[in-house]
């Protein structure tokens, strides 16, 4: 018996000894425990930045790709017309000049003497002619096809489908070698490229610069629907050269020795993308010296800022989207601007951004997001207030919130957005004695009910394609992207963004679009709420990345800087 | 015995129509599509999803996009424009993804091997059989081991290790090889450098075999004690026979017939991607492509899924009664 008990007892003993170190292991992976963090450098590697991506692209062709993720790889291979500076403005890229016509009306592009792709073999203004009719054809459907639509010259007429909604079969009954004809993109000879527009679109600059007019090469595309594919295959004139491609694992990049435009002499050797889905892991790889820099998830914000080495690590960026609550106009009781304004008054931007978010990102009360041109931090039009909502509900023709309708707050479901919109339940009840019933949707199926049938009361975002205020005020013209989703039109506001979109006077186009962006907070069909950014982690031997260089719009943090990037661990 | 295989065979051809038209319909019939990714970003505008609806053939009715993905159907070339007779999944042609935009297909992404590169089946399969060589090497001899020193501290150690990986799942017992030999100890890199032929598919496979290893262990420490009970064993061991040959040829043949029958079905699903595994480790397998394409719409690559698991299913099921035929000689097939 007493033996028995022995034995026992010592198993009891083995077990602990094989479960504490386990358990202790456990306990110290969330709160990024000091002692978890070895030497400071890692395995870094002198010229070599290693970041994470999070998954591999679906497609990384130009003309045909959209996903921020995709528009990573694009970035970094090739380079447009135009590239922007670290201010945001539109310079010339891969062009060395550029000349606009003083009607506005035609943009001459010189290409920089001896480009070449990254293979040697010479890069030439018709290599963008065939990138910006490939973007046009309309067998191309690519997503962001329609982007350009009534700008180019003969672009709405070519790209029938897209621009004008005719179907394929009626698209490819017209005459299309006419229309590729008339089409206003141009190469004039090997350097000059000249691309003729309807109207004046001061924008048009920064659209330049986009992926989507990335001069791929005839040759690479004949080799087959998946052609990019391949790093073989994937040459461009970008700063950087993918020499490794190792499909949902990493792509290593290698600097572009050929590379002649402003976002060089690069630096660095090499950059790495690799692709780790899982946040954690991504933490842990940062922590153990395998990534140079990380963005922080909400979740792990409190660890990091805690944590005496990491938190002498962040870096502050802000973000390129503002987020809303788009109350649909065409359903009860959002017809009404009065309601609209008093939920726009009843909501806690601040706390929201504070307790939610951990301050991550920024307040927003209008639509364009700070470091954009065209930001309004002055137009605040709906402080946070309850009794002033209160009052604005009573004057609305409902009278009280005894009067109206039972109100629906729509949102994509996720654990994170379960808890959140709970939130925004209760500000509504506290604020405004409003009951919201939570209307959880799946995510795809949010996205889908947003477009045909947007719901009464929902919250989405908006993200830059360019830094241009037209990229974002315009959107809200009637029928608009954003408009339409929730049925506001008001033909004054309309009139000043038509207005806006063609004036060639900087100052005065900024004035319109001020103008227009105060029209639409007063109505409010939608109120903003905050905008995206907050900190990443920058190992400390990564040079040249900092708050004052990071632009909203990079590719990777400091993408724009390129030249100032550097790793000397 | 030929006539038995051939009639199961014959078989799976229902079961995957069934689970095909079933995947299919029901990834079509869940809202949203695989157009309406990211709300926060600019959507396609109406006439190109029109288009891309168009060369997806979702403008067609419900069961001419099932035939054509599931048989044949005649659709034109987009290159020389006539008509031509393509085949289905039958013909092993899954279809176009729709997160390539059409660019790549299903059996691509998933079989392709490129550059050199093995495909994204290459690092699911061998990973799974890899994990369930670890689990059945390991816990066959430690549920055997377990059974025949019953109510010792070997017994109890093994029980509680089996216990463990069978209630921790799979994502903890991933993170915990992580932190412990990857950060902790620094014996493996967090990051995994598939170049290396080894190194990076220990700490996966051991994750992965995980939780297989102490249902193993425990299924065949059951079993061996229910069989050591039975009378021939007595019978055996009273005839003076060696106690290696009784356990060796009583007890483990009538033992493992429990065990055999689970290893079908676990084998299937380790073989065909781990989410949880592939997403810690970062292995480029298959497992984290299917989920994701739930999220995406991405219908062909759904109904592939589904159909690619019940194939193996039904091969490991097969495997196994015919190794049941091995073990037990009660068994024959007609």
């Amino acid at each position: 018996m007493f033996v028995r008990s022995l034995r026992r007892s010592a198993a009891v003993v083995l077990m602990l000894a094989l479960v504490v170190p386990l358990l202790a292991a456990c306990g110290g992976a969330p709160a990024a425990s000091p002692t978890a963090v070895p030497t400071d450098t890692g395995s870094a590697e002198p010229g070599v930045l290693r970041i994470n991506v999070g998954s591999e692209p679906d497609n990384v062709d130009p003309q045909l790709a959209s996903f921020v993720g995709e528009i990573q790889y694009i970035m970094m291979a090739y380079q447009g017309l135009m590239t922007f500076d670290q201010d945001m403005n539109p310079i010339p890229g891969a062009a060395e000049s550029v000349e606009v016509s003083d009607d506005g009306l035609t943009y001459t592009f010189k290409i920089r003497p001896d480009s070449t792709y990254s293979d040697g073999t010479p890069l030439t203004a018709k290599n963008f002619e065939y990138a910006w009719k490939r973007l046009a054809n309309p067998k191309t459907a690519g997503q962001y096809q329609s982007l350009p639509c009534g700008i180019i010259k003969g672009y709405s007429e070519w790209s029938a489908a897209a621009c004008q909604g005719l179907s394929m079969t009626e698209t490819m009954a017209l005459d299309l070698a006419t229309l590729e004809a008339d089409y206003g993109v141009k190469a004039i000879d090997d350097s000059t490229l000249e691309i003729e527009l309807t109207a004046p679109a001061p924008y048009f600059l920064s659209m330049a610069a986009l992926w989507i007019g990335a001069p791929v090469r005839e040759a690479d595309v004949a080799k087959g629907d998946d052609w990019w594919y391949d790093a073989e295959n994937y040459i461009g004139n970008g700063p950087f050269v993918l020499s490794e491609w190792d499909h949902g694992n990493k792509a290593v990049w290698e600097a572009n020795p050929n590379y002649n435009g402003p976002l060089g002499p690069v630096k660095l050797k090499k950059v790495e993308y690799f692709m780790i889905s899982e946040g954690q892991v991504a933490f842990q790889a940062y922590q153990n010296g395998e990534l140079d820099m990380l963005g922080i998830s909400p979740e792990d914000l409190a660890a990091v800022e805690t944590d005496p080495v990491l938190s002498q690590e962040i870096v502050n960026v802000t973000g390129s989207c503002t987020f809303y609550f788009g109350f649909n106009t065409k359903k009860a009781p959002f017809e009404d601007t009065k309601v609209r304004q008093a939920f726009a008054q009843a909501f806690d931007r601040e706390a929201w951004n504070r307790d939610i978010f951990g301050n991550m990102g920024s307040v927003a009360y209008s639509f364009i997001p700070p470091g954009f041109p065209g930001y309004e931090p002055d137009l605040n039009l709906w402080p946070f207030d309850p009794e002033a909502a209160k009052a604005t509900l009573a004057e609305s023709s409902y009278g009280s919130v005894e009067n109206l309708p039972e109100i629906k707050l729509t949102y994509s479901a996720s654990a994170r957005n379960n808890a959140r919109f709970e939130w925004v339940a209760a500000q509504l009840k506290t604020n405004l004695g409003i009951e919201a019933v939570l209307d959880p949707v799946d995510p795809t199926a949010y996205t889908a009910l947003t477009k045909t049938d947007p719901p009464q009361l929902f919250n989405l975002g908006w993200c830059a394609d360019y830094p241009d205020p037209q990229n974002w005020i315009s959107l809200f013209q009637t029928d608009g992207l954003l408009s339409s989703r929730v049925g506001y039109s008001n033909p004054e506001f309309d009139a000043l963004v038509r207005q806006a979109d063609v004036e060639q006077d900087a100052a005065k186009r900024a004035e319109l679009y001020a103008q227009a962006q105060e029209m639409l907070v007063i109505d409010a069909p939608v109120t903003f709420t905050r905008n995206d950014g907050g900190p990443v982690l920058v190992k400390p031997y990564v040079q040249g990345v900092s708050e004052e260089t990071i632009t909203p719009i990079d590719y990777w943090l400091g993408f724009f800087n390129l030249a100032n990037v550097d790793v000397q661990p | 015995m030929t006539a038995y295989i051939i009639r199961r065979i014959l078989w799976q051809i229902p079961v995957l129509l069934i689970v095909g038209m079933m995947t299919f319909g029901i990834a079509k019939i869940t809202p949203g599509g695989p157009f309406d990714t990211d709300p926060d970003r600019r959507q396609l505008s109406p006439a190109v999803e029109k288009i891309l609806r168009q060369k997806f053939g979702m403008d067609l009715p419900f069961w001419r996009q099932f035939t054509r993905y599931m048989f044949f159907d005649f659709v034109e070339n987009p290159k020389t424009g006539e008509t031509e007779l393509q085949w289905g999944a039958i013909g092993g042609n899954f279809g176009p993804t729709y997160s390539s935009r059409g660019n790549r297909t299903v059996q691509q992404e998933l079989f392709e091997e490129r550059s050199g590169k093995p495909s994204r089946f290459y690092y699911s399969a061998r990973l799974g059989i890899q994990a369930l060589i670890f689990a059945v090497v390991l816990g066959i001899p430690m549920g055997v081991l377990a059974a025949l020193r019953q109510n010792t501290i070997i017994d109890y150690l093994i029980l509680f290790i089996s216990t463990f990986f069978v209630s921790l799942s799979t994502l903890i017992v991933g993170f915990l090889l992580v932190i412990v030999f990857a950060v902790n100890l620094n014996w493996f890199t967090v990051i995994a450098d598939w170049q290396d032929p080894i190194r990076p598919w220990i700490l996966p496979t051991i994750a992965l075999g995980s939780t297989s290893l102490g249902f193993i262990t425990r299924l065949t420490r059951s079993s061996v004690l229910e069989v050591k009970r039975q009378d021939y064993i007595r019978t055996a061991q009273a005839k003076g026979l060696a106690d290696q040959i009784v356990i060796w040829r009583h007890m483990l043949k009538n033992a493992l017939l429990p065990v055999v029958t689970v290893l079908g079905p676990l084998a299937a699903g380790l073989i065909t991607g781990t989410l949880y595994t592939e997403i810690i480790f970062q292995v480029p397998g298959m497992g984290n492509l299917l989920v994701e394409a739930i999220s995406k719409r991405d219908y062909s690559m759904i109904t592939s899924g589904a159909l690619i698991f019940v194939f193996f299913l039904g091969v490991a099921n097969l495997l196994v009664d015919i190794a049941y035929g091995a073990i037990d000689p009660r068994i024959s097939y007609k």
